[in-house]
């Protein structure tokens, strides 16, 4: 239980002592009565005559009401504030599983992260923007620690664990196609000299082309003409991370996501936005299909008519991981297992049902026209993450012309000497509170009628 | 604020004789026997001091060696007095107490002149019993009321006592009302006595208010006597309203009983009902005695 305003508690020894005080004054005020006499005698025959103890006790009890309204006052309420989970957000590249001394970076990394908060956490390992998605999951209130073997800048407040070791390793850290459609490839290493080797595996012709001695730290450009798919590795001595040494590029081909003529406005602008997708209203072949027509795959939302739908609070997951902190969905819809296909929930709100996968596609339970949740962070990464989901995606990578798979040093940490840790400021978490103050008056009022009642008097 | 009887009090007024012999009753009445004449027998009673020697049955006393003295049927109406306790017991002026207590004497006396009874109007207040007047006519009905309605606030203790030195009644006899709370301790037994003396009686109007039989008390307080101006700090007010009660009856009781063991007249007076209800009721009833 906690108290939103618990100076009003100081206000508590002064009321008691005030009440005591008026009573004291009440009990020594004169009170003229004209058969003075006969209560004189009565005192005097009385049996039992009070302690003063009694009388204390009593007004102490008639102040609890007065206390009890006091501690309203102070605003208890019920939270669920227990210590909310830190989130490490681990770096998901190739180059985390670097073994040194037995132990990978990523183990590392979180050991590290470990030390540096009190309470539960939660490792989330992901390819994404690391920067953005720490931003996100701060604002939320939620404590985040980014650990990773790159040089990032990430928010104020963030927290940061930066992974070093003297492990020699070689990997490709950028890869692309040029716009000439030309292969771009850019090897680095660290602790690690000696010639590197260039291998092309899964060209059209069968057999992989082998490149000797290609440059250290500078884009390498072989041939590479009217290839769809192609495995790049390079090769070199004592390399310890065989992980960061091969990628796998596909041709990018745009997708189409066909809407119906009206309607469904903020996915049209989620998928409109996205740089590898058209989409169209009307009829006509698609690889994705809002609602009901001609398509390769389909998304329905908010189907299911004749459910009651709920207000939802709570953090987005996705298939078991965190994508976003917390998020509140006004109008949630219950999942309606049609034809006996209960499906598979690929995310979840605050643990209930958001996307189901089926067989025929995905089912979005709530209508995000109908809320402002488009407007949250999470509705493009989950509008991405969508595409994933239905298969759209293939293999590998979707490496559009002019595209690098990987940007500079991803694979290769560029900290030579020292580790970087810093622990996350973690924002007041917005927690959910039963505030206890409405039952907290109706019991002081309820103490009023029982403790302050008159019990003497005539009549 | 001075006291004053309204119209609607006098208006009453008219009606009351009337009442009262509806009633039965009459101010002779409540003296517990028409007596105090000299010419026709009516009673013996036992000698007491202060009794004229000459009414003395001397006879009686041959024959039975005791002294009994003679009483006679009046022959005249005899005075009416009326003693008003104005201690500070009574009440504050304005209060209900202080207006029944005036209200009944008033009525009193206005049935009094009605019946051609001289009306003597006492106040018992510090310093002891003064009387403040003197009436025999029904047209000095307005000085009595007026007078009564000029009464000082009831103030000081009890002083009932100083009615032992009441002077013997006349030959026409006298009935004396005194109307009092009696929060006196002890109740004074020899005014008893000076109020049978000779050709006289009494009647003791025990005034108790709603408010007294009835009191609130807070739990804890301090009750301060008016008169002695003594303090008492009442611990448990439930506790003690329970021992108050029988107090009070006993309290009752007691003044009761001293009435009827010096033949004196009794009746309760409150502020539960009019004052005409109050005076034909003790009227009525001492006048059925007789």
């Amino acid at each position: 239980m906690t108290l939103l305003r618990p100076e009003a508690l100081l206000a508590l020894p002064a009321l008691v002592a005030l009440l005591l005080w008026a009573r004291h004054r009440a009990r020594r005020r004169p009170r003229p009565e004209t058969t003075w006499m006969l209560f004189a005698r009565a005192l005097e025959r009385m049996p039992d005559v009070p302690t003063r103890r009694r009388p204390v006790v009593r007004d102490l009890l008639r102040v609890l009401p007065a206390a009890v309204v006091v501690l309203a006052l102070a605003r208890p309420a019920l939270s669920d504030r227990t210590p909310r989970e830190a989130v490490f957000l681990v770096d998901g590249t190739a180059s985390m599983g670097t073994l040194a001394e037995g132990i990978s970076r990523r183990a590392r990394g979180v050991a590290a992260a470990k030390a540096l908060v009190s309470g539960p956490f939660r490792v989330v390992e992901t390819l994404d923007d690391l920067e953005g998605l720490a931003t996100d999951h701060a604002r939320v209130g939620e404590p985040v620690v980014v650990v990773t073997d790159r040089q990032l800048d990430v928010a104020a407040g963030v927290g940061f664990v930066g992974v070093v070791d003297r492990v020699p390793n070689a990997g490709i850290t950028a890869c692309g196609v040029a716009a000439g459609g030309k292969l771009l490839v850019r090897v680095s290493g660290v602790h690690l000299r000696g010639p590197v080797t260039l291998t092309l595996g899964g060209l059209e012709g069968g057999e992989p082309v082998t490149i000797e001695s290609v440059p250290w730290r500078r884009v390498f450009s072989p041939a590479l003409d009217g290839v769809d798919r192609v495995v790049v590795g390079v090769r070199t001595d004592g390399d310890a991370n065989p992980a960061d040494d091969v990628v796998t590029l596909t041709r990018h081909r745009r997708l189409t996501i066909g809407f119906p003529p009206g309607g469904h406005d903020a996915l049209w602008r989620a998928f409109h936005a996205h740089p590898r997708v058209d989409v169209f209203r009307g009829d006509g072949p698609c690889d994705l299909r809002i609602g009901d027509g001609e398509g390769a795959a389909r998304l329905r939302v908010a189907p299911e008519a004749g459910t009651s739908p709920r207000r939802v609070s709570g953090p987005l997951a996705c298939e078991g991981t965190s994508l976003t902190g917390e998020l509140t969905l006004g109008a949630l819809h219950r999942l309606d297992p049609r034809d006996g296909d209960a499906g598979v929930v690929v995310a979840r709100v605050g643990g209930e049902p958001l996307v189901v996968r089926r067989s025929d596609g995905l089912v979005l339970l709530q209508d995000p026209d109908t809320s402002t949740w488009p407007n949250h962070p999470s509705f493009p990464l989950l509008c991405a993450r969508m595409l994933s989901w239905l298969g759209l995606k293939g293999g590998g990578a979707l490496v559009p012309d002019g595209d690098a798979v990987l940007s500079e040093g991803e694979t290769a940490g560029p900290w030579l000497e020292a580790a970087v840790s810093r622990a996350p400021r973690g924002a007041d978490p917005v927690e959910r509170r039963i505030f206890l103050d409405g039952w907290i008056y109706g019991l002081a009022a309820l103490l009023a009628l029982l403790l302050l009642k008159p019990r003497s008097g005539g009549g | 604020m001075a006291f004053r009887f309204d119209d609607d009090y006098r208006a009453r007024l008219l009606a009351l004789p009337t009442l009262v012999r509806r009633g039965g009753g009459s101010p002779e009445g409540a003296a517990g026997a028409l007596k105090g004449g000299r010419v026709e027998f009516h009673d013996h009673r036992p000698y007491v001091q202060g009794d004229d020697v000459r009414d003395v049955d001397w006879h009686g006393y041959l024959r039975l060696d005791q002294l009994f003295v003679k009483e006679y049927a009046k022959d005249e109406a005899p005075e009416v007095v009326i003693v008003l306790d104005r201690s500070a017991s009574m009440g504050a002026s304005g209060s209900s107490k202080d207006r029944v207590a005036r209200e009944v004497a008033g009525g009193l006396a206005y049935v009094a002149l009605a019946s051609r009874s001289p009306v003597s109007v006492m106040v018992c207040a510090e310093g002891g019993p003064v009387t403040v007047g003197l009436w025999r006519s029904h047209r000095k009905v307005d000085h009595v009321l007026s007078m009564i309605e000029g009464l000082g606030d009831p103030d000081g203790r009890t002083h009932l006592a100083g009615l032992r030195h009441l002077r013997p009644p006349s030959a026409s006899g006298r009935v004396a009302f005194v109307l009092s709370d009696f929060l006196v301790d002890p109740l004074p037994v020899e005014v008893m006595v000076a109020l049978a003396r000779g050709s006289g009686s009494g009647c003791l109007l025990h005034l108790v208010t709603e408010d007294e039989r009835h009191p609130v008390v807070p739990e804890a307080c301090t009750l301060v006597d008016p008169e002695s101006r003594g303090r008492l700090v009442v611990p448990d007010g439930a506790a003690l309203l329970r021992a108050y009660a029988e107090e009070l009856a006993a309290h009752e009781e007691a003044v009761a009983r001293l009435a009827g063991a010096h033949s004196l007249g009794f009746g309760r007076v409150g502020d539960a009902h009019l004052f005409e209800r109050t005076i034909v009721n003790v009227l009525a009833e001492r006048g059925t005695r007789a």
